[in-house]
């Protein structure tokens, strides 16, 4: 007996027609490709965020006078010099390869599995 | 240096200096590719006096010339020098240079004039150099965070980030600038004059500039919730 298709109605009402949802048919082969996809902005926290909260509320106090808030400001560029430092040797490390964060970047993760591809290719 | 000279001299046989032609008729001139052996010029008074370290490889390439906004004299600031080229239009840096030396010049004669006519008292207290007024007009107009479009959601917001120095010195000049050239009275006040009384306002924290600078830091803080937005 043929196959009956999901969602086909026996005893359909009469002069109503129902829908029958195709079935997929699997055109590609199951084989991985030798890549992972790119991630472009591996999302990280915003930094700095206390020194401009402190910031900002002290120009709250003294009428946004940067002269009143020398300190805070001061302590805030500090901050954002640390930070774009971190960055930056976070992505000259990850550059060399090594991983960061308990996670292998997918530029680093492309490399390695060139290196040792899988040896069933698809046509 | 024009770009014909460069492909008539022997240099360019050797190592084809060419920039880049975008059209048949359209040739890139005011611009000098160097080939990537030549080196960069040290401008440095203090590096000819020592005697010279004779590093095989490097002696052996030759050096890219200087530019001309480029100088070991003590009456070069670069800041000064950047906000000629901001100043600039169409590549005339004689003119853009010849109105900030104007510039200069009237906020000097409007401070001696301020200091012949001040008490004794005052006198100490008032600035006559018109480069360090410049310096001091710039630093207050230059914004400690800036905003920036964040789309979530569907929605943009602006978040609160914090600048590089490059692009707050980019920020404080432009409006500078931007103030100096818009609303000007024509006939009557000259570039040089108008920018010269906007660094004097500049200078006492006073002024359309400043208040600019003002107005990013109050969006700054108007949005500071949405800091968290920021992703680097």
């Amino acid at each position: 007996m043929a196959r009956i298709p999901p969602g086909l109605i026996i005893n359909p009402a009469p002069g109503v027609r129902y829908k029958v949802p195709a079935v997929k048919k699997l055109t590609k082969e199951l084989i991985l490709k030798d890549k992972v996809k790119f991630q472009k902005n591996r999302l990280g926290a915003a930094t700095c965020l206390t020194e401009m909260s402190l910031m900002m509320a002290c120009w709250k106090e003294n009428d946004f006078k940067d002269s009143a808030c020398a300190k805070e400001i001061a302590a805030f560029h500090k901050c954002t010099q640390e930070a774009t430092k971190e960055r930056r040797r976070v992505k000259e490390a990850d550059l060399k390869g090594v991983v960061q964060e308990g996670r292998l970047s997918s530029r680093n993760t492309n490399k390695l599995l060139q290196r040792f591809p899988h040896p069933v290719k698809p046509h | 240096m024009a770009l014909s000279m460069c492909g008539k001299s022997a240099i360019s046989q050797f190592y084809r200096i060419t920039a880049p032609k975008w059209a048949p008729g359209l040739d890139q001139v005011r611009t000098v590719v160097w080939h990537e052996t030549y080196q960069e010029p040290v401008v440095d008074k203090e590096y000819y006096r020592k005697p010279e370290e004779i590093d095989e490889l490097a002696h052996t390439r030759p050096v890219k010339s200087a530019l001309s906004t480029q100088s070991t004299s003590v009456f070069n600031y670069p800041e000064v020098t950047k906000f000629t080229s901001y100043v600039m239009k169409k590549g005339d840096r004689a003119l853009a240079r010849s109105i900030v030396e104007k510039a200069f010049e009237h906020v000097k004669r409007h401070q001696i004039k301020k200091y012949h006519e001040a008490p004794a008292e005052e006198k100490p207290y008032i600035d006559c150099n018109p480069v360090r007024i410049f310096h001091t007009a710039i630093e207050n107009c230059t914004p400690v965070v800036g905003v920036k479009s964040v789309k979530r959601g569907g929605k943009t917001y602006q978040v609160p980030t914090p600048l590089t120095d490059n692009r707050r010195r980019f920020l404080a000049m432009n409006w500078m600038i931007a103030e100096t050239r818009e609303n000007r009275d024509w006939d009557n006040q000259s570039f040089a004059k108008k920018l010269a009384s906007n660094l004097l306002e500049a200078y006492q924290e006073q002024g359309k500039v400043v208040k600019r600078k003002y107005d990013l830091h109050k969006l700054a803080d108007a949005n500071k919730a949405y800091g968290h937005f920021r992703f680097w």
